[in-house]
C-alpha cells in the first residue's frame, strides 16, 4: 500500500543559516526593498533579545547588537531542497520536490529498512545530522500528507481531517476570504455543501483538490531525479578563519553526500571540497581547494570526515572563509564491506583496515612521506630498491631475485667518503674487513640517464664501537673508499 | 629457611595445588600470546618464551645501526609469514637538525628486508617531519586493528609528557594482538615507562649485548649475548691489498689483440 510522508521545512531560509554553525548566534533571515528590509525569520537567540519577525532590520539590530542578518535567496533554498531530496533518494525512489518540503513514498520501501518505524526514525535523525529539522506526517495520499504535515499531525483519519481548518488547503486568499464570509471554517463544512454548487462558485479544480486531499481522487505526482553528480554548498554565516571551525558544516555537507551515494548505490574516490573567502580585507582571494583523494570507493561520513580533519591539519586559510562546497564528480559502483562472522582472516591485512590506515597517515602526512618499498632488478646497489606510494590492489609486485651476497639493512642514501689513515680506512676508527671482495660493476649500456659508472668491489667490515658496516672501494682511480651502508 | 624447603617439598609432594615460586618467570599463558624472537638466547629470558603480542616494547640505545633491526627482523619475517602487515615510523627526517647522523639519513634497505624474509608489499613506511607526527604515526598504526607489528623510532621523546603519550600508545597496543616496538635514547633508561619489557642494547665486541630493564616477573640482572651475524664472519678477515687488482682489465686482455679484417675474412 502506497504510504506517502510529507516533510515540510518550515523557516527554510533560517535553518539553512542555522546548519553551519555549531553555537548560538542570534540570526535573522530578512527580505523587503533596500529601505523597508524586515525580519521574516529568527531564531531563539535573536527572539530571546526581543527580535520578533515583520520587524524593521534597524529595530532588530537596536535590539541584539550581534545579529547576524542575512538575507533571503530564494535559488539557495530551492538548491537546498534538491540537496534533502538527493539525499532522500536513499530511502525511496519517489522523490517529489515541493516548494517548501518534499513527498516521499515510503510505503514499498519501509520492509528494506526493517518496518515503519525504523524508516521513520533512520530519515528523522539523518535529516537532523544534515541539520534540517522538518514537520512530517504519513497519510495514504500524497495531497493528505501534506495537509496533516502542515497542520503538524503525525497521523490523521477522515474524521480528525475534517476538523482541521481549511486554510491548511493553501488556496489563494480571496478564496479563503470568501468562504470564511459564508460562516465557514473547517474542511468538514466545505465538504457538507453540495459538489456541483461548489464547482460553479469555486472551480471545479478545487474541488478536485478537496477529493485529493480526501484521498479519492488519483494524484499523480512529478517525481525527482538524482542528478548525475553531487554538489552541494553551505553559507557560512560567520566568518571562519580556523580549519578546524570548517569541520562542522563539512561533516554536514558529508552526511548529504553519503545519502546521496547511498541513493545511487556508488562510492566517491575524489572530493573536492572549496571554500570561498570573504573580499573584504586584502581585496580578492582564490577560494581554497582541498581535495580528499580516496583509494577505493567510500561513502561512510564518520570515515570521510575523519579523513578530511587529518587533510585540514595541513591546511591554512589565506582569508576566514565564507562559503564551503563539496562536489563529487564521479561516482563510482560501491561494494560494502561485510563485516566478517568469522575471526580476522588472514588476508585482512590487505582489507579495508589496511587501506584506512594508509589513507589516514596519508591524508595527514602528505604521500612523499607515506611510502613502501620495492625491490629492483638492477645490481647497482643504490638502484635495487624503490619507494613507491601504499598499494591498493592486493597482488605483490613479483619480486626479483635477491641478492646472494649479505646486503645491509640500512643503506646511506649516496656513499659518505672514508677518511684515511696510512691507505687504510677509518670509520670512525680502524676498520676489520670481515667478507669480500664482491665486485659490482655496470658496463656502458647500464647506464641509463644521471647514472654514474659503478666499478666497485664492496667488503663487509667491522669498526671498534660494534658496526658492522657495508664499505666499498672505487676500482677506478683513486681507489677512494667509501661507506654505504650499515648491518643494522 | 629450612621451613621453607620443607613447606615447599611438602606442597610438591602433595601435588595437585600450582605453585609458583617468585624466582621463576610467570607462567606462559599468564601474560598473552608471545612470538618467537627467533634467538634462543632471548627467548628464554623472556616471559612467555617470546617478544609479547599486545604489549608496548621498549628497545633503548643510542647507537644506531648497532643490529637493532636484525634483532626484530626474524619476528618481523614471520608475522609476515602469518601474512599480517607492519608499519615502520622511521627517524624524524631531521633535515633542520645540525649536525645529521649518518643514521638518520639511512634507509631500510628493500633488498635486505626481502632477504631478511619481510614482506615490503605488506609493509608500509612513514618518514615522519617532527616528534610529534612520530608519535601520531605509531598511534594510528595501534589503532589499525588487523595490523601485525609497528616499529617505531621515538627518539625525541623525553619529558612528562611523554609519559602520557607512551601510555597511549600502550594501552591502543593492548586492544590488538600487535608487537609494538618503540626505539628511544638510553636516557629514558631511568626515566619510568608504562611499557611492560625494556630492552637496552649496546655492542660488545661483535656481539649485541641486549640488558633487560623490565620484565615481568624477576628482574634479571646479566646481560645477554646475542649472535646476530654469520658465526663465520667472526673470524673472518680477508685483505683489501690483495683482493684489488689496481687497473682494470683492458677490453684488448680478454679478447684477443685486434686484427685485420681482411685476416678474419680470408
Amino acid at each position: 500500500m502506497a504510504l506517502w510522508l510529507a516533510l515540510i521545512l518550515p523557516a527554510l531560509p533560517l535553518q539553512l543559516a542555522e546548519r553551519a554553525i555549531d553555537g548560538t548566534l542570534p540570526l535573522a533571515i530578512v527580505e523587503g526593498a533596500p529601505q523597508r528590509v524586515a525580519v521574516i525569520h529568527c531564531n531563539a537567540t535573536a527572539q530571546a533579545a526581543g527580535v520578533a519577525p515583520g520587524m524593521k532590520l534597524a529595530a532588530a539590530q537596536a535590539l541584539a547588537c550581534e545579529l547576524i542578518a542575512l538575507e533571503r535567496s530564494l535559488e539557495r533554498e530551492q538548491a537546498a531542497l534538491e540537496e534533502i531530496a538527493g539525499w532522500a533518494y536513499q530511502f525511496s525512489s519517489h522523490v517529489v520536490l515541493q516548494p517548501d518540503g518534499l513527498l516521499l513514498e515510503t510505503g514499498s520501501s519501509e520492509r528494506l529498512f526493517g518496518g515503519r518505524t525504523p524508516l521513520h526514525r533512520a530519515i528523522t535523525t539523518g535529516l537532523a545530522e544534515l541539520g534540517y529539522r522538518a514537520a512530517c506526517a504519513y497519510a495514504t495520499a500524497p495531497r493528505t500528507a501534506r495537509v496533516c504535515a502542515l497542520a503538524h499531525a503525525a497521523r490523521v483519519d477522515v474524521d480528525d481531517l475534517q476538523r482541521l481548518p481549511f486554510a491548511l488547503l493553501e488556496w489563494d486568499a480571496a478564496t479563503n476570504e470568501t468562504l470564511r464570509a459564508l460562516g465557514l471554517t473547517t474542511i468538514g463544512d466545505l465538504l457538507q455543501l453540495p459538489r456541483d454548487a461548489f464547482a460553479r462558485r469555486f472551480g471545479a479544480e478545487r474541488l478536485d483538490d478537496l477529493d485529493r486531499v480526501l484521498g479519492v481522487r488519483a494524484d499523480p505526482q512529478p517525481l525527482y531525479v538524482p542528478p548525475a553528480r553531487f554538489t552541494a554548498r553551505i553559507e557560512l554565516p560567520a566568518d571562519f578563519s580556523e580549519t578546524a571551525q570548517l569541520m562542522f558544516p563539512a561533516r554536514r555537507l558529508l552526511a548529504s553526500l553519503e545519502g546521496f551515494l547511498r541513493g545511487r548505490n556508488a562510492g566517491a574516490t575524489t572530493l573536492v571540497f572549496s571554500a570561498t573567502h570573504s573580499e573584504r580585507r586584502n581585496g580578492p582571494v582564490p577560494p581554497t581547494i582541498v581535495t580528499l583523494a580516496l583509494a577505493a570507493p567510500e561513502r561512510d561520513a564518520k570515515r570521510l570526515a575523519a579523513l578530511l580533519n587529518e587533510r585540514l591539519a595541513r591546511v591554512t586559510l589565506p582569508a576566514p572563509a565564507i562559503t564551503l562546497a563539496l562536489a563529487v564528480d564521479e561516482l563510482h559502483p560501491f561494494a560494502a564491506c561485510n563485516a566478517s562472522l568469522l575471526p580476522p582472516a588472514q588476508d585482512a591485512a590487505r582489507g579495508s583496515d589496511w587501506l584506512q590506515l594508509a589513507e589516514t597517515l596519508h591524508a595527514r602526512l602528505g604521500s612523499e612521506r607515506v611510502f613502501q618499498l620495492q625491490v629492483v632488478d638492477d645490481h647497482r646497489p643504490e638502484r635495487a630498491w624503490r619507494a613507491v606510494p601504499v598499494s591498493i590492489d592486493g597482488d605483490p609486485v613479483k619480486t626479483p631475485a635477491l641478492p646472494s651476497q649479505p646486503r645491509p639493512l640500512l643503506l646511506l642514501p649516496a656513499p659518505q667518503p672514508l677518511s684515511m689513515k696510512n691507505d687504510e680506512p677509518l670509520c670512525p676508527d680502524a676498520l676489520t674487513l670481515v667478507t669480500g671482495p664482491e665486485r659490482i660493476e655496470c658496463g656502458w649500456w647500464d647506464m641509463g640517464i644521471g647514472a654514474k659508472a659503478v666499478h666497485r668491489d664492496y667488503f663487509v667490515a667491522r669498526n671498534g664501537r660494534g658496526h658492522w658496516l657495508w664499505i666499498f672501494r672505487e676500482l677506478a682511480a683513486p681507489h677512494g673508499w667509501f661507506l654505504h651502508g650499515l648491518f643494522a | 629457611m629450612r621451613a621453607a624447603t620443607e613447606l615447599l617439598s611438602l606442597l610438591q609432594t602433595a601435588g595437585g595445588a600450582p605453585l609458583w615460586r617468585a624466582d621463576e618467570l610467570p607462567a606462559e599463558d599468564a601474560g598473552g600470546p608471545t612470538l618467537a624472537s627467533g634467538f634462543a638466547e632471548l627467548d628464554r629470558e623472556l616471559p612467555g618464551g617470546g617478544w609479547p603480542l599486545g604489549q608496548l616494547i621498549e628497545l633503548l640505545t643510542d647507537d644506531a645501526g648497532i643490529g637493532e633491526l636484525s634483532l626484530l627482523a626474524p619476528s618481523l619475517a614471520q608475522l609476515a609469514q602469518s601474512r599480517r602487515s607492519a608499519v615502520w615510523v622511521l627517524p624524524v627526517d631531521a633535515a633542520r637538525a645540525t649536525p645529521r647522523s649518518l643514521e638518520a639519513q639511512a634507509v631500510p634497505y628493500a633488498p635486505a628486508l626481502a632477504t631478511a624474509g619481510l614482506d615490503l608489499a605488506r609493509t608500509i613506511f612513514v618518514k615522519p617531519a617532527t616528534p610529534r607526527e612520530s608519535l601520531w604515526a605509531v598511534e594510528q598504526s595501534l589503532r589499525a586493528r588487523h595490523l601485525g607489528a609497528v616499529v617505531g623510532w621515538l627518539p625525541h621523546a623525553s619529558g612528562e609528557g611523554d609519559f602520557r603519550a607512551l601510555r597511549r600508545l600502550h594501552l591502543l597496543a593492548q586492544s590488538h594482538q600487535a608487537l609494538a616496538f618503540v626505539l628511544r635514547s638510553t636516557r629514558e633508561a631511568q626515566a619510568p615507562s608504562p611499557a611492560m619489557l625494556r630492552l637496552q642494547l649496546a655492542s660488545a665486541g661483535a656481539q649485541l649485548q641486549v640488558t633487560l630493564l623490565k620484565r615481568r616477573g624477576r628482574p634479571l640482572l646479566d646481560p645477554i649475548t646475542l649472535q646476530l651475524r654469520p658465526a663465520h664472519w667472526e673470524q673472518a678477515r680477508v685483505e683489501a691489498d690483495t683482493a684489488l687488482p689496481r687497473t682494470m682489465p683492458a677490453a684488448t686482455a680478454l679478447l684477443g689483440a685486434p686484427r685485420p679484417l681482411d685476416e678474419l675474412l680470408a
